[in-house]
């Protein structure tokens, strides 16, 4: 096992090289961090040129990928070209405001979904089956950035007839601080939670009825049942446990389609995550800041496809590492 | 009754099973003919003996397809809208970009053909709709076409000949599987697109070989030992014979079933993309590119509305042709859905 999640991070260090490497080689390409700089009436030819030689903006673009990664471990990211600003608090502080996000919309999505999703298997073409069926086919073929639009039309009318505040439509904040901080928050992170809630809600659902009605017609179930086993606890001992491993993959494996999820959710909202601070800095052409998300998102995913081997094999005894 | 699937998939000889006098299957195990029913002839000349009768697979399929129920209604709700699509220059009353100051921000109504009410400089909301999944249409279908003939061809070849080729592959769809999609998607479009849809069917294209691919390679990879594939190797079939005329055909199935699914995909992936301002721009027209223009006037709600309920609508349609395909193509597939 052991040596099993050693070769697992070895080999995803290649992955990740590769990956920021072709990232890299395609951004920097494609946008052009001088022009800004070059637009600025203030800036001599010689500040410009200082500008370029500083940033090693004269040298081959395979050469400017190490002196990139110099720049994350030596300088944190570095700063962006365009604004000047450095990278990495900016990162950190969005970073954690999607965190939040997508791990309350995460944790909601998976508890309900798995409740629903052994309802829905257990009681097989029942009213409740159909109904949650369909909600959950809604849930794939439903944009997120609609739904999330739906939602704000919805509360901006709801606040524009009433004048009652339920949840906000946009940003993270209005109270600076104090004990009412906490409640406005909420307020506001409700409905982008929502949004991200539905989508994975859909998802888990689905896969927890597929994989209960795989092991619900295993022969193990069978006999629980054929030896007197109660049902309760055929369900959840037998089907309940063993149709849960599939899902913990699953739900590792999302997180990429999540932070897309994110990206769209949040500009809607014009909350201040990363997928907001992404767009933001793809709009700008700003190399640097949009190397930064790519780098940080795609560590996030291989993270997490590595965890979700690994509680694979924890999980399911039957796999053997070797 | 038994199925006998050939190998190649061409066709298959379905003997029917014989029969007591009272005209009772014998095998009423084999879901498909309790489930799929059988001619009303049949019982007769089943009498008297064993008959056989000429059924493709396809015809099977067929007839699986058009049973379930929810797949036959996405069929016909896929070739209204699109129909509509295609046929926008009769269906639309107005042009695309027809601007009419003096009705700007209508509500829907039926005055003047304005179904879907009119948007900030007065142009007709339906007609844009319409002319929008003209767009989308064209490219869900680029994309679903392209990508499954690349996935396809590389597929085959890696899991047919396996080594160096099969190695790369699968380093590549490892590399897109950890690549933080939507994020390399809007950065590709922003950096490549020029607004045209045939930009970004090519980007998402690109992307979405690699799925395919390895549903294809998994196929190859199992059916290439099989004893029918030494037999055609035994009779002197070269590669290029077996791995087109006998293997390939096995994998259609599941090509068709995810290429039909790669149309909702990728009407999806266009819109966000679109929404974001990164995708299809004007004038060219795009469901998603409406929703982004709707977001600004956020009290007319049919302006945000509409164009986003055709994106579910199209989307929800695809998902359940998919769903019908999987089931009819399933060779293996014996239980019928209601």
């Amino acid at each position: 096992m052991l040596t099993f999640i050693a070769r697992r991070v070895l080999y995803s260090i290649p992955v990740l090289i590769f990956s920021t490497f072709f990232s890299f080689l395609f951004v920097s390409y494609a946008t052009n961090p001088l022009l800004a700089a070059r637009a600025n009436p203030r800036l001599t030819p010689h500040l410009l040129h200082l500008l370029v030689v500083q940033n090693h903006l004269d040298k081959p673009v395979v050469v400017r990928y190490f002196y990139w990664v110099q720049a994350i471990f030596t300088q944190k990211l570095g700063k962006s070209l365009i604004t000047l600003k450095p990278i990495w608090p900016d990162i950190t502080r969005t970073l954690g405001h999607t965190a939040q996000l997508i791990i309350i919309s995460e944790v909601l999505a998976i508890v309900i979904g798995v409740a629903v999703g052994i309802y829905s298997a257990i009681r097989q073409y029942s009213p409740f089956d159909y109904s949650f069926t369909s909600i959950s086919f809604l849930g794939f073929a439903m944009p997120v950035f609609w739904l999330a639009l739906v939602l704000q039309i919805l509360f901006v009318d709801i606040y524009n007839h009433w004048h009652v505040r339920v949840f906000y439509t946009s940003g993270l904040n209005t109270v600076p601080g104090g004990p009412a901080w906490s409640l406005d928050r909420a307020q506001h992170l409700a409905l982008p939670v929502m949004t991200l809630f539905v989508v994975s809600f859909a998802l888990y659902s689905r896969y927890m009825r597929a994989s209960m009605l795989d092991v619900i017609n295993s022969d193990y179930v069978r006999t629980a049942r054929a030896k007197g086993v109660r049902e309760r606890k055929v369900v959840m001992r037998h089907v309940f446990r063993n149709a849960l491993i599939p899902i913990t993959t699953v739900a590792a494996l999302n997180v990429g389609g999540l932070l897309g999820g994110a990206i769209v959710t949040e500009t809607v909202f014009t909350l201040d995550g990363m997928g907001h601070y992404f767009v933001l800095a793809l709009g700008q052409g700003d190399t640097y800041e949009v190397m930064a998300y790519l780098l940080v998102a795609a560590v996030i995913i291989i993270v997490f496809n590595l965890i979700a081997d690994i509680t694979y094999g924890f999980l399911d005894p039957r796999i053997r590492y070797d | 009754m038994t199925e006998f699937t050939r190998p190649d998939g061409s066709s298959g000889l379905v003997p029917t099973a014989p029969t007591v006098a009272g005209g009772q299957p014998l095998a009423p195990d084999a879901g498909i003919d309790t489930a799929v029913g059988m001619d009303p002839g049949i019982d007769s000349t089943a009498a008297a003996g064993l008959e056989l009768q000429v059924r493709s697979q396809w015809s099977y399929a067929r007839m699986r397809f058009l049973r379930h129920r929810l797949a036959v209604a996405g069929l016909i709700g896929l070739i209204i809208i699109f129909g509509a699509g295609i046929f926008a220059n009769l269906v639309a009353p107005y042009s695309y970009a027809a601007i009419d100051y003096t009705n700007t921000l209508h509500p829907p109504t039926t005055i003047n053909q304005h179904y879907f009410g009119t948007d900030g400089v007065g142009a007709d909301e339906f007609s844009r709709v319409i002319w929008g999944i003209r767009t989308s249409l064209e490219v869900g279908v680029f994309v679903a076409v392209v990508s499954s003939i690349i996935g396809l061809i590389i597929g085959a070849v890696a899991g047919y000949f396996g080594g160096l080729l099969d190695n790369l592959l699968m380093r590549i769809t490892d590399l897109v599987l950890t690549l933080p999609a939507l994020a390399i998607l809007l950065a590709f479009s922003a950096l490549l697109g020029n607004g045209s849809q045939w930009t970004i069917s090519i980007i998402l294209a690109a992307f979405f070989w690699t799925g395919i691919a390895r549903v294809v390679r998994g196929v190859f990879l199992s059916l290439r030992e099989k004893e029918y594939v030494e037999a055609a190797k035994a009779s002197g079939a070269g590669d290029a014979r077996i791995m087109f005329r006998h293997i390939l055909p096995n994998t259609l199935g599941p090509v068709i079933v995810n290429g039909t699914l790669a149309v909702g995909v990728a009407i999806l992936t266009e819109a966000a993309l679109s929404f974001l301002g990164f995708g299809i721009t004007p004038p060219t027209p795009s469901l998603g590119a409406l929703v982004n223009d709707g977001q600004n006037y956020p009290s007319q709600w049919w302006l945000t509305i509409f164009p986003g309920l055709l994106i579910v609508l199209i989307v929800l349609c695809v998902n359940f042709v998919g769903d019908g395909l999987r089931d009819a193509l399933d060779p293996q597939q014996r239980r019928m859905r209601a």
